[in-house]
């Protein structure tokens, strides 16, 4: 293929992305946002309590460990071999997800496992994510350099990348610990008894599965371009 | 890993890399500096690294067939400009980056290359020789056997680089240590090197003494590559020994070496360098046999010395073709355009075969 077809897919991509992100706030962060205001005031006290509580905690936990523990090797992985950059745009798609999709996936199932691993998802997006972005700033010649000094390739990841990606390993468990905690108290918000049937029904509805399953195409498709482009 | 009975401390026996080099062979012995110009040099220097896999040939070090070993176990160092410095560490750190190096060896290498003072100072508070002097201080630090120069002195001021030349000719000469530098700048290339190669269209053209690839190039390559050339066009018309008489388009004939046989009729161009081109205002009868006409066009004022350009031919109508450039010494007044008379000695002047179109 070549790079001007790639450029037209790769625009195509971009648009398709766009009108589906307007769509959905239409029709799921919108209603979303209406059912919140629609709450009594009198429901909000027992809100705050619930957003500290061990699950909370618990998940926020897990957010934070999966995004080093699994985000940062698959970033590593990623800027190593180039040719798993498609495998990794799929692990950071869920940043893509809107959070009301993600919250009203957590009231339907209300399983502990569901719950912990759609967060752990979302920690793994964004710590591999960030991490990306850092590794784009170590030039290739510094890892040559430690080479030719005679340090090995553990011992150059080790001495050389990681203190240079140090603060992007930071924004990252930074990120999964806010963006987890988001996710919790938009579920806690939108829980029994006024929010959890409107938007159980929302989540449910073909539309916004297709909605997801093509934010997270695009994404993928975003990212094999960039990759061809190289 | 195979020990082979040779004295040179870098060995490459027909190297060959997949859109790099083809066929690249020579060595480099202990406490000598080679020097590779041209493009195709900073390949050889990735191969001998181990950051470019040789498709083909031998690549020894001190002995060893390091052909497929990894760069870090190689006994090299590499010294680049100074922009492989990394950024979170300071002067005392680089030295002493590599594995196995005493906080003596440290202290040593740092003195010796004048980094105490800044031994705190991370790579963005350096300046660009104190940022090279970094690089060597690391390259050094792990006693390496052969040391690999990509274009070190490319940042550093003309002033400053005589300096470097000097501090690496010292350490050559002090370590016994074996240097291959690799640069696309003559001037850099023959201020270190106790022998330049050329590499040209991934073939290392020529390699040699300085003053033998500057003074007898073997092809028109390798004469742009080490320097300023002339190129005139011209007919072979007889040859003795190693020196023919051509003719020029504008009729004059003149003398060249020819570093190969050509046959006679041979369409060639011969190669002349500017500062060994004597120019007068006399006829070109009175200057001597082999003396072209021709018309200074322009002189042009460089600081150190003075270009003038010259068309050789007075009423030759291919200007490009027969423009000569002649390089004198600085000093008096800009001499006037006008009819003047060139001349050069025929050891000077080196012919080289042109295909016909």
């Amino acid at each position: 293929m070549n790079r001007r077809r790639l450029s037209a897919v790769a625009l195509m991509a971009m648009l398709l992305l766009v009108a589906l992100a307007v769509v959905q706030f239409a029709v799921l962060t919108m209603p979303a946002m209406l059912v919140l205001a629609a709450r009594p005031a009198s429901e909000w006290a027992g809100l705050w309590s619930q957003a500290v509580s061990a699950t909370v905690v618990e998940c926020n936990a897990i957010a934070v460990v999966t995004s080093v523990l699994l985000g940062l090797p698959a970033a590593l992985a990623a800027w190593h071999w180039r040719g798993l950059w498609v495998l990794v745009s799929l692990l950071v798609a869920p940043v893509l997800v809107p959070v009301a999709l993600l919250a009203g996936t957590e009231l339907s199932s209300q399983g502990l496992t569901v719950l912990l691993v759609s967060h752990a998802s979302l920690g793994l997006a964004l710590g591999c994510g960030c991490a990306l972005v850092a590794l784009q700033g170590v030039e290739p010649g510094l890892l040559e350099a430690a080479a030719c000094a005679g340090v090995g390739p553990l011992a150059a990841g080790r001495r050389v990348v990681l203190p240079l990606i140090a603060p992007g390993i930071l924004a990252g468990v930074l990120l999964s610990g806010a963006s987890s905690m988001m996710l919790s108290l938009v579920s806690i918000a939108m829980g029994p008894p006024a929010g959890y049937a409107a938007l159980s029904g929302l989540t449910a509805s073909p539309i916004l599965a297709v909605i997801g399953i093509a934010l997270l195409l695009c994404a993928v498709v975003l990212a094999a371009m960039t990759l061809l482009r190289r | 890993m195979r020990q082979l009975p040779i004295e040179p401390i870098l060995r490459l026996d027909g190297i060959t890399a997949a859109g790099g080099v083809t066929d690249v062979t020579f060595h480099v012995a202990e406490g000598e500096i080679v020097t590779l110009l041209g493009a195709g040099g900073l390949d050889v220097l990735a191969m001998v690294a181990g950051l470019r896999r040789a498709q083909r040939g031998t690549i020894a070090v001190a002995g060893r067939i390091l052909t497929r070993t990894p760069t870090y176990r190689r006994p090299i160092g590499l010294v680049r400009a100074g922009q492989d410095l990394f950024p979170h560490l300071d002067v005392r750190a680089h030295v002493g980056f590599s594995p196995g190096v005493s906080r003596q060896r440290v202290r040593e290498v740092m003195e010796r290359l004048g980094l105490m003072s800044l031994a705190d100072r991370l790579p963005a508070a350096l300046t660009p020789e104190q940022r090279l002097r970094t690089g060597l201080g690391r390259a050094l630090a792990a006693v390496p056997r052969l040391l690999l120069l990509d274009d070190p002195l490319a940042l550093l001021p003309p002033p400053r680089q005589a300096a470097m030349q000097d501090l690496l000719r010292r350490i050559a000469e002090e370590d016994g240590l074996a240097m291959l530098q690799a640069t696309e700048e003559p001037s850099r290339a023959f201020g270190l090197g106790n022998r330049i190669g050329v590499v040209s269209q991934g073939h290392l053209m020529q390699i040699g003494p300085p003053q033998e690839v500057y003074g007898a190039p073997v092809s028109l390559a390798v004469a742009i590559a080490t320097g300023p050339v002339s190129a005139l066009g011209g007919l072979l018309i007889e040859h003795e020994a190693d020196i023919g008489r051509l003719r020029l388009a504008c009729g004059a004939t003149i003398e060249a070496r020819l570093p190969r046989r050509l046959p006679i009729g041979q369409p060639c161009v011969i190669a002349l360098r500017p500062e060994l081109i004597a120019l007068a205002r006399i006829p070109a009868a009175e200057m001597g046999e082999g003396a072209v006409p021709a018309r200074l066009i322009e002189a042009l004022f460089c600081g150190d010395h003075i270009r003038l350009r010259c068309r050789v031919g007075l009423d030759d109508p291919l200007e490009a073709a027969s423009e000569v450039i002649v390089i004198r010494p600085s000093g008096g007044a800009l001499p006037r355009p006008g009819e003047v008379s060139l001349a050069w000695q025929a050891s000077h002047a080196h012919a080289f075969a042109v295909a016909l179109p």
